[in-house]
C-alpha cells in the first residue's frame, strides 16, 4: 500500500517540449491518497503528456514526477507495480483473444498462476465481459475493447489507476458502469486520475479537478471549491404554485442582473458575480411573500463544471 | 522472468496468426515445388535446391517479418501496455527477435530435412560432398538469418510507414542473402565458411541488435 503520509502523486513544476511545440509548461499539482482526480481540457491541451510523463511513458521531461515519494525517472520498475494506466489510444495484435490477452497481462504485472483465474474472472465480471473472454480482440466492438482496456488495467489491483479518456467509445450504461467502478475503487483507497471530456462525468465522480490549456495548469480543487471561487455569478430558480401569481419586477433589485422566465410558474433569476448570496436571499424571499406567491421550490443554482470550464478555456 | 514470458507470447503469437505454420509448411513445399518445376533439376539433390531456398528467401522472410511486425506494434501503441509494466524496452526487442529467429531456423531445417528425405527417397543416401555443401549452405543460411532479423528489428524500430518497412525489410534481407551465398567464393580457402559464419553470427548480428536498443530506448513511443 501507499505510504499513508504523502500524497500518491506530486507534479512539481514539470515541462516538456516537443520540438517547438511546448506541451506542458510549469505543471505542478498533488494528488491526495484515495481521490479521483479529473483532469480537463480541450483537445492538445496536454493531458495525455502529463499521463505519459506519470506513468513513465515519456522520460525525457523537466521537473520532478513523483508517486507515492518515489521518482518516476528513477524507480520506473517499483512504480509499474503498483500502476494501472489505461491509454487513449492503444492495439492488441489481432490473435489474441481476450483471455490470452488477460493472463499475459497479468503474468507481466507478477500475478502467480493460482491467483490468476480468478483474477480474470474477476475482472471480466467487474466490466461486464464474462462472455466474450474466448473471443478473438479483433472481433470485439469498440465499447467492449474499451472495457477490456480497463479489465487490464484493473488485473494486478494497482493502487493508482491513470485512465486517459476512459469513457470515449462507451454508450450511457456502460458510463455509468465505470463510473461505478472508479467510485468503488475509491471507497477502497485506490487513487484514480483520469482525463476526459466529458463534463458531466467528472462533476459526478472527481473528488478533485485539474483544468489544463495550452500546456498550463489553470486551476486545481475540489469541484466545488473551483465552482464556488469563479465569479460567473449564481443563478436561483423560483417554482411557484400553479395557482399564484409569478413576480415579475425582479429588475427593480439591485442584485438581479435579470430574470428568465422558463414556465408559467418557474423563474431563473440570474444574481449579479459580485453579490453576497447570504444577504440577496432573504431580499428575494421577502419580495416574493409580500406579493403574495405561493412558494413550492427556491434553489440555488451554482455553474456547472462546464459553464465553470468554458469560462477557463474559452475565455468567456 | 518477464523476458520467458514476452519470448513465449510472441512465439504464441507467431503459432496463433498462422504466420508459424506458413514457414513451417511453407518452405518444405516450396523446395518441393522448386524441384518439380525447374526443367533442368532432373539429378540435382532435393538439399541443393533446400539451401538454395532458405540462403535466398530464409533473410527476406526473417527481415521482412520483424520489420512490419515491430513497425505495426509500434504504429499501433502495442508496446505501451507491455512498457507500463515491469518489462524492459530491449526485453521486449530481444523476445521478438528470438521468435522470429527460432521459426525462421525451424522451417530453414525442416525445409533441409525435407530435402535430405526425399533425396534419400529418389536417389539414396546423398553423397559427402553434397552434405558438405549443404552443411555449407545451412551455416551460411543460419548466419544470414541471424543478420537480416537484427536488421528487421533495426529497420522496425526506424520507419513510422509500415510499406517502408516492408520495403526496407525486402532491400536490407534480400540484398543481404545475395552477399552471403556469395561470401564461399569470396573467401581464401584457408577459412572455413562454417567458421566463418559462425564469427559473423556472433559479431555482427548482437551488434546490430544493440544499437537498435540503443535507438528503441531513446525512442519516445
Amino acid at each position: 500500500m501507499f505510504t499513508l503520509s504523502q500524497p500518491a502523486v506530486v507534479f512539481n513544476s514539470v515541462s516538456k517540449a516537443f520540438g517547438s511545440t511546448q506541451a506542458l509548461e510549469n505543471v505542478s499539482f498533488e494528488i491526495p491518497q484515495g481521490s479521483v482526480f479529473g483532469y480537463i481540457g480541450p483537445n492538445g491541451a496536454g493531458k495525455t503528456t502529463t499521463i505519459k510523463i506519470l506513468v513513465g511513458l515519456i522520460q525525457d521531461f523537466d521537473g520532478e514526477v513523483l508517486v507515492d515519494g518515489q521518482n518516476v525517472s528513477n524507480e520506473r520498475l517499483n512504480i509499474h507495480r503498483m500502476l494501472g494506466y489505461l491509454p487513449q489510444e492503444v492495439g492488441f495484435q489481432e490473435w489474441r483473444t481476450v483471455r490470452q490477452m488477460l493472463i499475459t497481462f497479468g503474468r507481466l504485472s507478477g500475478l502467480s498462476h493460482s491467483e490468476m483465474d480468478t483474477r480474470v474472472n474477476e475482472v471480466l465480471e467487474t466490466v461486464g465481459l464474462p462472455d466474450v473472454e474466448n473471443r478473438k480482440i479483433a472481433h470485439l466492438s469498440g465499447g467492449m475493447k474499451q472495457k477490456l482496456h480497463l479489465a487490464q488495467c484493473l488485473l494486478h489491483q494497482p493502487e493508482l489507476l491513470v485512465l486517459d479518456e476512459p469513457m470515449s467509445g462507451l454508450d450511457p450504461a456502460s458510463r455509468h458502469q465505470v463510473r461505478l467502478i472508479i467510485r468503488n475503487l475509491c471507497q477502497k483507497g485506490v487513487t484514480v486520475l483520469f482525463s476526459s471530456h466529458i463534463l458531466s462525468d467528472v462533476q459526478d465522480i472527481a473528488t478533485q479537478v485539474g483544468i489544463l490549456n495550452n500546456g498550463q495548469l489553470l486551476v486545481v480543487g475540489t469541484p466545488d471549491q473551483i465552482q464556488s471561487h469563479f465569479q460567473l455569478g449564481n443563478d436561483i430558480e423560483i417554482v411557484v404554485a400553479e395557482d399564484s401569481p409569478i413576480c415579475k419586477n425582479f429588475a427593480e433589485l439591485p442584485t438581479i442582473e435579470s430574470a428568465e422566465e422558463l414556465s408559467f410558474n418557474r423563474i431563473l433569476l440570474h444574481l449579479k458575480p459580485e453579490v453576497d448570496i447570504d444577504r440577496v436571499i432573504p431580499n428575494i424571499l421577502e419580495k416574493l411573500i409580500s406579493e403574495g406567491c405561493k412558494l413550492r421550490s427556491f434553489n440555488l443554482v451554482r455553474p456547472s463544471l462546464e459553464e465553470v470550464y468554458l469560462k477557463y478555456v474559452g475565455g468567456f | 522472468m518477464n523476458f520467458n514470458i514476452l519470448l513465449l507470447d510472441e512465439m504464441s503469437g507467431f503459432y496463433k496468426s498462422k504466420a508459424m505454420v506458413a514457414l513451417w509448411i511453407g518452405l518444405p513445399v516450396m523446395t518441393v515445388i522448386l524441384h518439380a518445376l525447374q526443367p533442368n533439376a532432373e539429378g540435382v539433390p532435393f538439399l541443393f535446391i533446400a539451401g538454395l531456398l532458405v540462403s535466398s528467401m530464409g533473410g527476406i522472410i526473417a527481415c521482412v517479418t520483424l520489420s512490419t511486425s515491430i513497425c505495426s506494434d509500434m504504429n499501433n501503441h502495442v508496446y505501451d501496455l507491455f512498457l507500463i509494466r515491469p518489462v524492459r524496452k530491449s526485453s521486449l526487442l530481444l523476445a521478438k527477435f528470438l521468435a522470429v529467429l527460432t521459426c525462421v531456423l525451424i522451417a530453414a531445417a525442416l525445409a533441409f530435412l525435407a530435402g535430405y528425405l526425399l533425396d534419400y527417397w529418389t536417389i539414396g543416401v546423398s553423397s559427402d560432398v553434397v552434405l558438405q555443401d549443404t552443411l555449407n549452405a545451412l551455416s551460411l543460411g543460419i548466419a544470414g538469418i541471424s543478420i537480416a532479423c537484427a536488421l528487421g528489428v533495426l529497420i522496425g524500430i526506424t520507419f513510422r510507414s509500415l510499406s517502408l518497412a516492408a520495403i526496407g525489410g525486402i532491400y536490407a534481407g534480400g540484398q543481404l542473402s545475395a552477399i552471403i551465398t556469395l561470401i564461399p567464393t569470396l573467401l581464401p580457402e584457408w577459412i572455413n565458411p562454417e567458421l566463418f559464419a559462425l564469427l559473423i553470427c556472433i559479431v555482427v548480428a548482437p551488434v546490430i541488435l544493440a544499437v537498435s536498443i540503443i535507438i528503441f530506448e531513446r525512442r519516445q513511443l
